[in-house]
C-alpha cells in the first residue's frame, strides 16, 4: 500500500486536537437548580450505571478519533497494489541547466544530484525513464530497465542553459505505465507540489556573481560595450571586468556590484568582430563570468526595390546598413544582398533569400491577399517576437490593406486580419506587410524606424548573440550543407533543412562557426542570464509525494475510506442520539394532582 | 416582577371569590359566631337533633309538640354557626424564589385568595412566612376591613434562606392557641423533609391542607450537557451530565418523590393538591381549589 499523498497525514494532528477539546467539553459550568433533592436521587440511580455510561462517552470518543483518522487517510489517497499488478514507472528528472555546474556541493551540483538519481534508479521498483530538463526537456531514455537508465544518466551533461522544471515534470507526468508512474525530480530549484512528484533538492549557497548581458553600442571611434553584472550573493563584491579578443587584453574595468544588484558598465573598444568578456572573479560557478559579444559588425546589405518611397528611403538612410536601389530583383542582386525590400511590387516567385515585402506578397510564400480591407484597426500585436521589440503600435491609422490569408507563420500584428507576418522556411525569411507606408501613418510615429531596424536586423540574421540553451537557426541560403565548428573546437556537418540551419539547442556557451562555400557566420551563444541566480529553492512543503499517480494495477481505497467514515458517523450520531433528552411532556396539567377529598 | 398588596390580585377576580367559602374536614369552636355550621349545639337556626330534658335547660328549647304526644321533656338542639382559624403558612424559603412566575408570587397570590374568601365568610384568617424557622406572622384576624391587612402582609413577604418545616412548625404551634385550618403552601423541597411539620400539626390538632406549588423548569428542567448544578437555597453543588439517561432518572426521581408526598398525606388524611406554576391561577382557585374540597 502508498499513498499519493502523504503530506496530507500532517492532519493526523486533528486527533490529538479532538481529545483536547474532548477533555475541555468536560469543564462543567455552573447552572444553579431551585434543588438539588431530585438530582441527588437521579444521580444514585445514574451511579448504577456508571460503567455503562463511561464505556459509550469513550466509545463515542474513539468513534469520533476513527472518523477523523478515516478521513485524513482518505485524504492522502492511499492505493492498494493489486495482486499480480504491473510495477510503478518512475521518471527521473535531472536538471541540467547551467546552475547546476556550481560547486558549493562538492564536486558540483550535477554530480551529486546524478548520484543521488543513480540510487533512485537503483530503488525504483519497475521501468525507469531518463528526462532531462534543459531549455526544452528532453526524454533522453524512453522506459527501460535499470541498466540502461544508469547509462544514459552517466552520459548526462550540465549544459549552459537554463532549466523548465515545471515542463520537464509535466512531461513526466504525462507518460502513462500500468502501474503508474512516479516522478523523482533532482535540481537545485524545485517546482510547484505535484501529487507523485519528489523533488530532491541540491545545493547549499547563493553566492555568484555573473555577467547577465552585454550589449554592444557603434560609437564614432569603434563600439561601445555595456557589460551588465548581476551580484547574486548577499555581499557587494568588487568585480574586475576584462575584455579581450584572441587572447589580447583590450580594456578593463572594476565595477562594484552591490549585493543583488545588477551593475552595469561601459568598455570602448575599437576593433572589429568578436571579442570576450569576462570577470576577473573566482565563485562557485565560473560558466557566467564569461561572455562574447560581436563589435563593429558589419551593416547588412539592403537591396530597395520597387515604388519608390521617399519616406521609406530616407528611413534607411538613417539607420545603419547600406542600401542599394534597384528596379528589378535579379539573381545577381540578391546574391549581393543580405535583404531585399520589395515595395508595392507585383507578387512573383522568390529565390531564396531575406525579404522585407510592403503592401505586397509572393506566389511562393504560404499566404494569399484575395482582396483589401479599408481602415482596419490595430488590436494586438506579438511584443516579445524580436521585429517587435520595443515597438508600440497604439494610435496607428492604416486607411487600406491586404486582407492577408495565412497558412502558416506568425502573425505579429492583428487587427481584423493578419497586418504583419513573419515566415521561415524553403530558404525564405520573410516579413510581410498588409500595407505600404503610403497607406497608413506609421512612418509619423516613433516606432516605425524601431520596426524597420527590427525587422532587417531579424531578416539579415544581425542577431548573432544568442541565449545558451535555445536554438540557432540561420538562412541555409543556396547551401545544402555547411561545416558548424562548435565551441570546444570540434567539427561537424550541418544539412539544411527547409532551406534553413538548424541547431535545436545551443547548450554550451562559446562560438559557433558555420561554413558553407565561402561564407563564414560566428554566431556567439552566452550563458544564461537566468542561471546566474544559484541559491537553491527547496521544495515546497508537501512536495516528498513518493507515491505513483494512479493507474491501472492499484486500487484507490480513498472512497472506501470515506464511506467508512461517514458509516462511523452515523454510527456515532446515532449514539449520541440515544443520551439526547426525550421528549418533553406536555405542559402544565399533567402534573397537576387532583386527589380525590377522603372521606 | 415585585408583589404589592394592590397587585395581588385584581378587584374582578375578588367579586369571583365572594361566592365562596371555605371547607374545613373539623368543626372548631369559634370564639363569635360565624357563618359556618358548627358540630355545637345552641343558638343557631338550624334544627339538628333531640335530646332528654335535664335540670337547667332552657324552657325555650323544649319541643311541647312531642311533650304533648310523649309526655316526656326533649330538648331540640339546633347547629351553631362558628367561624374558624385559617392560618396561611407560606414557604418564603429562597428556592421558592424561582419559576417564570416565580413560586413564591404564585403562592402569594393563592394565598391572598383563599384568606379573603375566608375573610369574607367571616372566618379568623391568619398568615405565616417561614423558611427554617417563623419569619413573620399576621396573627388571626376576622372580619372583611383585615383583607387589606392581610394583603399587605402578604406583599411584604420575601424569599431567601433555607427552609425547614418542621423547626417552623414547632415554633408555630407553640406560639398560637388558635387551632384551624392550615393551609400549607410551598414546593416541599426541604432537605430535611416535610413529614414531621406535617404530624406534628396535625398532633397539635391543626388541619393542614398542602398546596404543592411546582415550577415547570422543575418538572422538565431545560438542562442539558456536562454542568455543575449548584443548590440556589443551600449553596451545595453536584456535577452531573445532563443527557438523556440523566433526565430520565431525574423524571423517575420526581415522580417518585411527588409519589411519596401523595401517600403520606392519604396515609395522614391529609388533604394535598399539587400545581405548576403555568396553570392560570384563575383556574386553580375557581376550578381546582374546589374540586380538591378547600373551597366550596
Amino acid at each position: 500500500m502508498s499513498v499519493a499523498a502523504p503530506a496530507a497525514l500532517w492532519g493526523l494532528l486533528v486527533l490529538p486536537v479532538i481529545v483536547l477539546l474532548y477533555m475541555l467539553r468536560a469543564r462543567r459550568q455552573d447552572l444553579p437548580v431551585s434543588t438539588l433533592l431530585l438530582w441527588q436521587r437521579a444521580r444514585r440511580e445514574l451511579a448504577a450505571h456508571r460503567p455503562v455510561r463511561r464505556f459509550e462517552r469513550s466509545l463515542l470518543l474513539l468513534l469520533q478519533l476513527l472518523a477523523a483518522a478515516l478521513l485524513v487517510l482518505a485524504l492522502a489517497r492511499p492505493q492498494i497494489r493489486l495482486p499480480g499488478g504491473p510495477e510503478a514507472g518512475t521518471v527521473v528528472v535531472v536538471d541540467v541547466s547551467a546552475s547546476m555546474q556550481a560547486t558549493d556541493v562538492a564536486p558540483s551540483r550535477f554530480e551529486t544530484a546524478i548520484r543521488q538519481a543513480h540510487a533512485a534508479v537503483d530503488a525504483a521498483p519497475g521501468p525507469v525513464m531518463i528526462v532531462a530538463a534543459a531549455a526544452a526537456p528532453r526524454v533522453m531514455a524512453p522506459f527501460d530497465d535499470a541498466a540502461s537508465a544508469h547509462r544514459t544518466l552517466d552520459a548526462l551533461h550540465p549544459t549552459d542553459g537554463p532549466a523548465r522544471i515545471d515542463q520537464a515534470v509535466t512531461l513526466a507526468l504525462g507518460q502513462r505505465r500500468p502501474g503508474g508512474v512516479r516522478v523523482e525530480v533532482f535540481t537545485d530549484r524545485a517546482g510547484a507540489s505535484v501529487p507523485g512528484v519528489s523533488y530532491h533538492v541540491v545545493g547549499r549557497s547563493g553566492a555568484n556573481v555573473g555577467i547577465a548581458s552585454v550589449a554592444v553600442e557603434p560609437v564614432a571611434r569603434g563600439s561601445l560595450l555595456v557589460v551588465q553584472v548581476h551580484n547574486a550573493g548577499p555581499r557587494a563584491e568588487r568585480i574586475p571586468v576584462v575584455v579581450s579578443r584572441n587572447g589580447r587584453r583590450l580594456v578593463a574595468r572594476t565595477v562594484v556590484a552591490g549585493a543583488g544588484a545588477v551593475t552595469s558598465v561601459t568598455l570602448p573598444v575599437s576593433v572589429s568582430g568578436v571579442v570576450h568578456v569576462a570577470l576577473e572573479h573566482a565563485d562557485m560557478l565560473a560558466v557566467d563570468n564569461t561572455a562574447y559579444a560581436v563589435a563593429g559588425a558589419q551593416a547588412p546589405r539592403v537591396v530597395l526595390a520597387g515604388a519608390a518611397d521617399r519616406v521609406l528611403a530616407e528611413a534607411l538612410a538613417a539607420i545603419p546598413v547600406h542600401v542599394t536601389p534597384a528596379q528589378r530583383v535579379t539573381p545577381e542582386t540578391l546574391a549581393a544582398a543580405d535583404v531585399v525590400i520589395l515595395n508595392r511590387t507585383a507578387p512573383a516567385e522568390l529565390p531564396p533569400g531575406n525579404y522585407l515585402l510592403l503592401g505586397t506578397t509572393a506566389l511562393n510564400l504560404p499566404v494569399q491577399a484575395p482582396d483589401r480591407v479599408r481602415g482596419p484597426q490595430v488590436l494586438r500585436w506579438a511584443a516579445r517576437h524580436p521585429v517587435m521589440r520595443y515597438v508600440r503600435l497604439d494610435d496607428i491609422t492604416i486607411g487600406e490593406a491586404l486582407r492577408l490569408v495565412l497558412r502558416g507563420g506568425e502573425v505579429l500584428v492583428e487587427g481584423e486580419t493578419p497586418l504583419l507576418w513573419a515566415y521561415e522556411g524553403e530558404g525564405v525569411r520573410a516579413v510581410v506587410s498588409a500595407f505600404a507606408l503610403d497607406q497608413s501613418d506609421l512612418a509619423l510615429h516613433p516606432a516605425f524606424p524601431i520596426l524597420l531596424q527590427n525587422a532587417l536586423a531579424w531578416l539579415a540574421g544581425a542577431e548573432r548573440v544568442y541565449p545558451a540553451g535555445g536554438p540557432i537557426i540561420l538562412p541555409a541560403r543556396e547551401a545544402a550543407e555547411a561545416e558548424v565548428q562548435w565551441p570546444d573546437g570540434s567539427l561537424g556537418r550541418l544539412a539544411s533543412s527547409g532551406g534553413r540551419f538548424v541547431i535545436p539547442a545551443a547548450d554550451r556557451a562559446g562560438l559557433y562557426v558555420l561554413r558553407s562555400g565561402s561564407r563564414e557566420d560566428v554566431l556567439v551563444v552566452n550563458p544564461s542570464a537566468e542561471e546566474i541566480v544559484v541559491a537553491p529553492v527547496a521544495a515546497p512543503a508537501g512536495a516528498a509525494a513518493a507515491g505513483p499517480l494512479t493507474a491501472r494495477g492499484t486500487s484507490d481505497v480513498w472512497r472506501a475510506l470515506i464511506f467508512a467514515a461517514l458509516a462511523i458517523l452515523a454510527v456515532e450520531w446515532w449514539l449520541w442520539a440515544r443520551g439526547l433528552p426525550r421528549k418533553r411532556p406536555r405542559r402544565g396539567d399533567a402534573y397537576l394532582l387532583r386527589p380525590e377529598r377522603p372521606a | 416582577m415585585s408583589v404589592t398588596a394592590s397587585t395581588l390580585l385584581d378587584p374582578a377576580f375578588l367579586r369571583r371569590l365572594d361566592t365562596l367559602t371555605l371547607r374545613s374536614r373539623r368543626v372548631y369552636r369559634g370564639m363569635l359566631r360565624g357563618e359556618r355550621r358548627s358540630r355545637t349545639m345552641g343558638r343557631g337556626v338550624e334544627f339538628a337533633d333531640y335530646r332528654p330534658y335535664q335540670v337547667g335547660d332552657d324552657f325555650r328549647y323544649v319541643d311541647w309538640n312531642i311533650y304533648s304526644r310523649l309526655d316526656r321533656l326533649f330538648i331540640k338542639l339546633f347547629s351553631e354557626e362558628e367561624d374558624i382559624n385559617v392560618h396561611l403558612f407560606v414557604d418564603a424559603s429562597h428556592s421558592m424564589d424561582w419559576g417564570e412566575p416565580s413560586k413564591l408570587a404564585y403562592a402569594l397570590r393563592l394565598a391572598a385568595a383563599i384568606g379573603y374568601v375566608g375573610l369574607h365568610a367571616l372566618d379568623r384568617v391568619g398568615a405565616v412566612a417561614f423558611g427554617d424557622r417563623v419569619r413573620a406572622t399576621l396573627a388571626p384576624h376576622r372580619g372583611r376591613g383585615q383583607t387589606l391587612r392581610l394583603f399587605e402582609f402578604l406583599a411584604g413577604i420575601r424569599a431567601g434562606g433555607p427552609s425547614d418545616l418542621r423547626a417552623a412548625m414547632r415554633e408555630y404551634v407553640f406560639r398560637t392557641r388558635r387551632r384551624g385550618l392550615l393551609i400549607l403552601i410551598s414546593d416541599l423541597w426541604m432537605p430535611g423533609g416535610y413529614e414531621d411539620g406535617l404530624t406534628l400539626a396535625q398532633y397539635h390538632r391543626f388541619e393542614p391542607f398542602v398546596l404543592h406549588i411546582v415550577s415547570e423548569d422543575e418538572v422538565t428542567p431545560p438542562l442539558a450537557g456536562d454542568a455543575r448544578l449548584v443548590d440556589v437555597e443551600t449553596g451545595e453543588a453536584t456535577e452531573m451530565t445532563v443527557d438523556g439517561y440523566a433526565l430520565e432518572a431525574y423524571a423517575r426521581a420526581r415522580d417518585a418523590y411527588f409519589a411519596g408526598i401523595e401517600r403520606f398525606c392519604l396515609q395522614h388524611q391529609i388533604d394535598y393538591l399539587r400545581t405548576a406554576t403555568s396553570i392560570p391561577f384563575e383556574d386553580l382557585v375557581l376550578r381546582y381549589l374546589r374540586m380538591g374540597g378547600l373551597l366550596a
